[in-house]
Formats: C-alpha cells, structure tokens, sequence
C-alpha cells in the first residue's frame, strides 16, 4: 500500500493535506516513525516520502510524478508533452518558493532545537525577498488563465503546490505578500474544500 | 526546436549534459548572455517572462521553460534511450536524486548569494549560512546515500538525475570555491565519473567571463 510519510513541521504537512485534496481522497500515512533520514542524517531531519515496499521517494517533484504513475486517469502533471511540460515548469518554480519559505523559518524547524540565527539580523526578510519576483511569474500566467485550474479542469500537482505555498506563507502571516489579483481569483474559486482548503 | 543558453552557467549546462548524453541530433541554439542582460528584452521576455535560460521553443511555438520541465519534455518525445530510468524502480530513483538535485543547489545557492562576493548584489547576511548549509549538506548527504555504491546517481548509466547535478558543481567548484564535503567520497568519484563520459561538456570560462560576472554581480569588499 502506498503511505506518505509527513513529518510533523507544518510546511510539509500543507503539502500533504494538499496532495489529499489534489487527489480528493486521502493518502494513508506512514507511522511517525517511519522516518527514512535517520539512520544517515540524523533523527531530527525528516522528508517527506512516499513509501510502498521498495525505495522511499523522495521531494515534491519525485511524489507528483510517483503519483501520476499511480494515478494515471487523474491527469495530476497534465495529458500531452506541452501540457504536461507546462504544469512541471510551475512546480519547479513554485517548489523554489517554498524551499526560500522554509529557509525564512527555519529557526521554528523542531529538528534543530536551537536559534539559527540572531534576533535583528535581516536573514528572514532577505530570504523572503527571494518570494515575490517568483510569484509574478505564476501570476502572469494565471493572468492568461482560461481553465479552471492552473493548467487544464482537472487540479494538478502544480495547484497542489501552489496551496501549499500558500497556506506555508499564511502560517508564517505572509500570505499578502505572496497573492496577487489573479491567483486571489484562483484560490477563491479552488478554495474552501474545492478541493484545496486555502488560508490567505 | 531552437534552444536559448547561455553556456558558461550551470542550469542551462544541465540541458546542455543532457543532450549530449541523450545523443539526439543537434538542436538549434542561440546564446544570451545573462549578464549582459540578454535575456531581459522584450522579445526574450516574451519567451520566458521569467528572464532566464534555458528556453526551449518548439516547431509549433510553445516555450519550454524551467531545465526540469525541458529534460522530461524530451524525454515525453523521445522516450531512447531513456534518460529517466528503463524501470519503475529505476525511474523512482531518477525523480528522487533529480529532486534533491534541485534542492541541494537551491539551498547552495541561497547561501552562497550571502556569502560570496562575486554575487553580492543583494544586502549580504551571512547569518543564513547557519540555516542553508544544513540543509544543502543533509540533501547532499541524502543523495550519497540513495546512490548507494552505484556508478551513476540511479543506477549504472547515467540520467536526468547526473545531469541535474554534475553541472552545479562544475561550475560552483570552479567559481565558488566549493568543496565536496570530504566524507561523501562516493561523491567525489561519482563526479569524476560523469566528467569522463564520452560527450561530457567542459566548463570554459575564460577571462571575460569573471569580468563580466562581477560587473554584473559582484561586489569589491
Ligand atoms: N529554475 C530555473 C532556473 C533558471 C535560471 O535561474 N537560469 C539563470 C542562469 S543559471 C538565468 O537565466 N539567470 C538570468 C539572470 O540572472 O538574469 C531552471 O531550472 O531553468
């Protein structure tokens, strides 16, 4: 059986919840402690993985395109080569914002048990500076948008991901910064449990 | 097809690893010096709003953007031979070392930006070398160990996954002053490996090349 491995630091598990909804049923869960880094990087860092029996699959990008496999008529990376090279060019962009998301928070990740960084020295802000050159790119496209998701009627993993990203940005109260008109219009009309539950 | 590049820098040398070892006939290619700002004109925003290379434009028109969506949209094309894995295990362990592969160098990246002086342009803080040198390093750590005692990333040819990767440390080894951590030797032979490879691109930056990087990025301290 397939089992997602989440570990508890909450911007994976806004990745997780929002694969579950991309998928409209809930992937089963690895136990806690099925945590595929300890033995080699130490017990406190965790990924997140997709187990079932052989080698964990590892990264955003590697799940979605795991799951694809699985789930061949759900169309999650899209149907022809375009299409499909389309919706992998918004996950690549869209994972780089939340590894600088992650990187502004780090300090909070329970793994490293310690302040990373000193009070007043800039290094959340510059990370986060990374964000918004990103993000208007994807809004230029949803601009363009003609389909009810990002590419196409069915949600894909680069939707996914976009919730994702945003409810990370929204726990760490930055969601503004992030939103523009256009994917305001996205999130409000694939929000609310349609099928992502987005917090701005 | 028609390829936008610029050769001396890593992302498009990703593509550039690519097809030479995928051994497809030569696409066209037109070059764009980033630091010349040649890919900020309108006709290049027009291609790639996002104002970087690699570009791939297709017969039909379409752009191709981002190195990750480009490598599977060749390889969606022309699946021979293929560069992403022959089995389901395979190919689940090409997506896994492609993944960290991007990710290793996002975090090398953000780090490095603070902490080099041939890319200083912004507000240098070298705080967040505390925060992003775990996280390349414990991505790093994770591909050596994926790897396994394989000869290649995934397996025993080379993939998109090597070609994800050996370019960043082509050129961060070069330019950087980057250092394998020392006890990821497979590592440091894996690298080796992918150089010596029949077809392998060489890294050739010449004089002008430093020039014109720090005029456009550096910063004299
Ligand atoms: N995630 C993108 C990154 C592309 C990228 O950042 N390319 C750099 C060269 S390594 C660039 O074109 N920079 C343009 C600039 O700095 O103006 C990809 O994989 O294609």
């Amino acid at each position: 059986m397939m089992q997602l491995l989440v570990p508890s630091w909450y911007p994976y598990q806004c990745l997780g919840r929002a694969l579950d909804e991309m998928l409209g049923e809930p992937l089963a869960r690895a136990p806690a402690d099925a945590n595929v880094a300890a033995e080699h990087v130490g017990e406190h860092w965790q990924f997140i993985a997709l187990l079932d029996g052989g080698e964990p699959v590892l990264g955003t990008t590697a799940i979605g395109e795991a799951l694809d496999r699985r789930y061949p008529t759900r169309r999650i990376i899209g149907i022809d080569p375009i299409g499909r090279a389309e919706v992998r060019a918004h996950v690549s962009r869209i994972e780089e914002m939340f590894w600088c998301l992650v990187m502004a928070d780090m300090p909070d990740h329970p793994g490293f048990g310690r302040p990373l960084w000193n009070d007043g020295s800039g290094a959340r802000e510059r990370m986060l500076e990374e964000v918004p050159w990103r993000m208007d790119t994807i809004e230029l496209f949803a601009a363009k948008r003609t389909t009810r998701f990002l590419s196409g009627e069915l949600p894909s993993i680069a939707d996914a991901f976009l919730a994702a990203l945003l409810n990370t940005a929204a726990h760490q109260g930055i969601g503004p910064l992030l939103l523009r008109p256009s994917l305001q219009r996205w999130a409000a009309e694939n929000g609310q449990g349609r099928p992502f539950t987005i917090n701005t | 097809m028609r390829l936008s590049m610029f050769d001396p820098v890593p992302v498009p040398r990703k593509v550039g690893l690519y097809l030479a070892l995928k051994g497809l006939p030569p696409i066209e290619t037109e070059q764009f010096n980033i630091f010349l700002g040649e890919t900020r004109t309108p006709e290049f925003l027009a291609r790639n709003p996002a104002a970087t290379v690699p570009v791939l434009e297709t017969d039909d028109g379409h752009a191709i953007v981002e190195s990750f969506a480009i490598m599977h949209y060749l390889e969606d094309l022309y699946p021979d031979p293929p560069m992403r894995g022959a089995s389901e295990e395979e190919r689940r362990r090409v997506d896994t070392q492609a993944a960290l592969a991007k990710e290793f160098y996002y975090y090398y990246a953000c780090t490095t930006v603070h902490t080099t002086a041939y890319l200083s342009r912004r507000n240098p803080v070298q705080a967040i070398d505390l925060a992003a040198a775990p996280l390349w390093r414990i991505v790093l750590e994770q591909i050596s160990h994926v790897m396994e005692d394989r000869p290649f990333l995934a397996g025993v040819q080379p993939t998109m996954a090597d070609c994800m990767l050996y370019p960043m440390f082509e050129y961060t080894l070069a330019v950087y002053g980057f250092t394998f951590p020392p006890h990821l030797k497979a590592l440091g032979r894996w690298y080796d490996r992918v150089a010596a490879l029949p077809g392998c691109p060489s890294l050739l930056l010449d004089e002008s090349f430093h020039d014109q990087l720090m005029a456009a990025h550096g910063r004299r301290f």
